[in-house]
């Protein structure tokens, strides 16, 4: 999953035209190093639904705050 | 020899607009299911639609999650008018309605608490439930020369000073994104006009709503009041301000950012409590 959260998120950055560093399981989602915003978070969330069929947060919102625990989330929800 | 393909845009999301709104364009997201019940954001003085951060992926399976630009915030119309609370009032609802929104769960931080309260008022039966996060208009104290001051005189230092003003001491690793967040917003002319006329304007982010507070009678629908202990900006006001009965939980270590600082107490709260 975590392969899939990375190229998701590589996408999303290359259609902004942003350049960043390596994005690993440790990188922080918001506030950190990656140049995205909430709306960019919003649609990879969706987009790895949309992908998965899985919805990790349809029995109540759990925090993440890197690209691993997001991952596992949805690794969690299969 | 390779054919290229063109390659779907991987923004699922994005900015919506509304025009021919009576002040001009509103911005707007949504996300999430659009058969389910809507859930509406309204940030606060400064902000925009972004900055709810976690709020809205966490409720994508569940609802309709549509985040508002404010008048004179981020996409949407420069114009606020005399930027009171009672235009607020009116451009909110008309928003709402040409979204196809006749009633909803309305989040509101700050300014945007203040709007949703008087939107409860002026509207009952549109409102299913009221969450409010630091949220103006209840009276009491509101460093508003603070953010009078920056206005005036928008700087790298000025900007750090009042982003560490905004936050709680658990939250310096924000400081640096949030300073450069609020030289940005007050760097554009047209812009500094509208957020004068909204400080400008007591009845909007200033005083309480109503002589003696909100008519907290007069609210119907299920209320919950999130605030950070370490507020200086807006403080959590006297009991006696409050809604009585209503859930109040205090956040350690957060300034009055709450649904930024600290989203993993701040989601899990405002979605416990919707219907």
């Amino acid at each position: 999953m975590i392969e899939r959260v990375v190229a998701e998120l590589q996408r999303i950055l290359a259609d902004k035209g942003e350049t960043h560093g390596p994005i690993t399981a440790g990188s922080l989602l918001l506030d950190g190093e990656l140049p995205i915003d909430s709306l960019d978070l919003a649609t990879l969330v969706v987009a790895l639904e949309e992908q998965t069929g899985r919805e990790p947060f349809k029995a109540g919102f759990r925090m993440f705050t890197t690209v691993g625990e997001l991952a596992t989330l949805f690794d969690e929800a299969a | 020899m390779s054919v290229a393909v063109a390659r779907p845009p991987s923004r699922k999301i994005d900015f919506r607009y509304l025009h021919g709104q009576p002040r001009g364009p509103v911005c707007y997201l949504e996300l999430g299911k659009p058969d389910a019940p809507p859930l509406v954001f309204l940030h606060g003085f400064g902000g925009d639609l972004l900055t709810w951060h976690y709020c809205l992926v966490g409720f994508v399976s569940r609802f309709r999650v549509i985040a508002l630009d404010l008048p004179g915030h981020g996409r949407s119309t420069l114009d606020v008018g005399a930027g009171t609370l009672a235009e607020m009032v009116a451009w909110t609802g008309s928003a709402l309605t040409a979204l196809g929104i006749d009633g909803a769960d309305l989040v509101g931080h700050s300014m945007g608490g203040k709007i949703a309260i008087a939107f409860a008022l002026a509207h009952p039966g549109r409102v299913r439930s009221l969450q409010l996060i630091a949220p103006a208009g209840l009276g009491g104290p509101f460093d508003l020369p603070l953010l009078a001051r920056f206005l005036d005189c928008a700087t790298p230092e000025t900007a750090l000073d009042l982003a560490s003003r905004l936050v709680g001491s658990a939250s310096s690793a924000l400081l640096g994104t949030l300073a450069k967040s609020l030289l940005t917003g007050a760097d554009r002319g047209p812009r500094q006009a509208a957020f004068a006329t909204l400080l400008g304007d007591a009845t909007t982010i200033g005083s309480g709503i109503g002589e003696h507070g909100v008519p907290w009678d007069r609210i119907a629908c299920p209320v919950q009041v999130i605030w950070g202990e370490e507020d200086t900006i807006l403080p959590l006001p006297e009991p006696s301000r409050l809604s009585p009965g209503a859930p109040l939980t205090l956040l350690p270590g957060v300034g009055h950012l709450p649904q930024i600082e600290s989203p993993g107490r701040v989601v899990p709260l405002l979605d416990r409590f919707l219907p």
